[in-house]
């Protein structure tokens, strides 16, 4: 590989990890589900397993949108990206934890996530994104003595 | 399009300026040195720490605000997470975004500590430095109460 390709799988990277982080931030409360389904592909994916699939920029925002209403008060937490590009592909794997405020109580959650994208124009946009969630437990019980809250209910 | 040089540069600076931050976050852990924290601020530098730690102006504050950090806080580690580095094209100056996750013992208490930074850096003789660090916390919360119970413990 030359260098000039080397040096382009670095930026890439680098260029992938951010449009995750933003995809991240933007599910921080008080969830802009515009901004985050604006990251995904117009056909995209969104699996959450238990938490449902949504296909399509609109189902993602509508689904988003519908969290700030459920839980007031989040942060998440990622990183311990492993992001390999492919020319104009890319797939990663991260951790997250996340500490939502569910039904009044405050939360631990411990997930990992994957996600496929394609650079369209010049933008890494995610083409899936998925969930696999470990733990969303109140935080004054931990993962052993209940392992999940309902984040849907 | 970029040359190559300076496109390596910037890769170059994206690395430094994370090292910086970690940098910084051991410092904290291993006792708040003021004078080895204040080194990675530019002389006219501001920490800001909101209505919570207050506004730092200046080297010399910082050292000083760091001098006596100890004193409550016996106890840190900072997880620095999730940054996103812009470096101004000029490759003179800097913005970063962080989140931190801080299990701390102040004032005797452990407490959970969730903040975001916004940092500003600048090049200095070739080494890069924070010119300001704001910090905007989400939550500090006793360990016993958790964020939802207690959001600030210093409100109380």
């Amino acid at each position: 590989m030359s260098i000039e390709d080397r040096i382009r799988t670095l930026e890439e990277i680098e260029a992938v990890r951010r449009v995750l982080a933003a995809v991240g931030a933007t599910c921080d409360a008080p969830y802009d589900g515009a901004a985050f389904a604006g990251h995904f592909t117009e056909d995209g994916v969104m699996d959450l397993m238990e938490m449902g699939v949504y296909t399509g920029r609109a189902a993602i925002q509508e689904f988003i949108d519908g969290m700030r209403a459920r839980v007031p008060f989040t942060m998440h937490y990622w990183d311990g990206y492993a992001i390999d590009v492919d020319g104009a592909e890319a797939t990663a794997t991260w951790y997250g934890f996340e500490t939502p405020n569910l039904n009044g109580t405050a939360h631990l959650g411990g997930l990992t996530h994957d996600a496929t994208l394609k650079k369209i124009e010049g933008c890494w946009m995610v083409t899936r994104l998925g969930q696999q969630l470990h733990f969303m437990t109140p935080y004054d019980k931990g993962w052993v003595r209940q392992r999940v809250t309902d984040q849907t209910a | 399009m970029a040359s190559l040089e300076d496109r390596v540069q910037l890769l170059e600076d994206i690395e430094a300026i994370r090292r910086l931050k970690i940098k910084y976050a051991r410092l904290c852990d291993t006792g708040y040195d003021g004078t080895k924290l204040a080194a990675l601020f530019t002389e006219d530098a501001v920490w800001d720490g909101g209505k919570e730690f207050g506004v730092q102006n200046g080297r010399g504050a910082i050292k000083a605000m760091f001098d006596d950090m100890s004193n409550d806080l016996t106890f840190a580690l900072h997880y620095m997470i999730g940054h996103t580095i812009d470096v101004d094209p000029s490759g003179t100056s800097a913005k970063a975004h962080w989140y931190l996750w801080e299990p701390m013992t102040y004032q005797g208490r452990a407490i959970l500590n969730a903040i975001t930074y916004d940092d500003e850096h600048r090049k200095v003789d070739g080494e890069w430095l924070f010119s300001r660090m704001a910090l905007t916390f989400h939550f500090l919360t006793p360990y016993e109460d958790g964020w939802v119970k207690t959001r600030m413990v210093t409100d109380g």
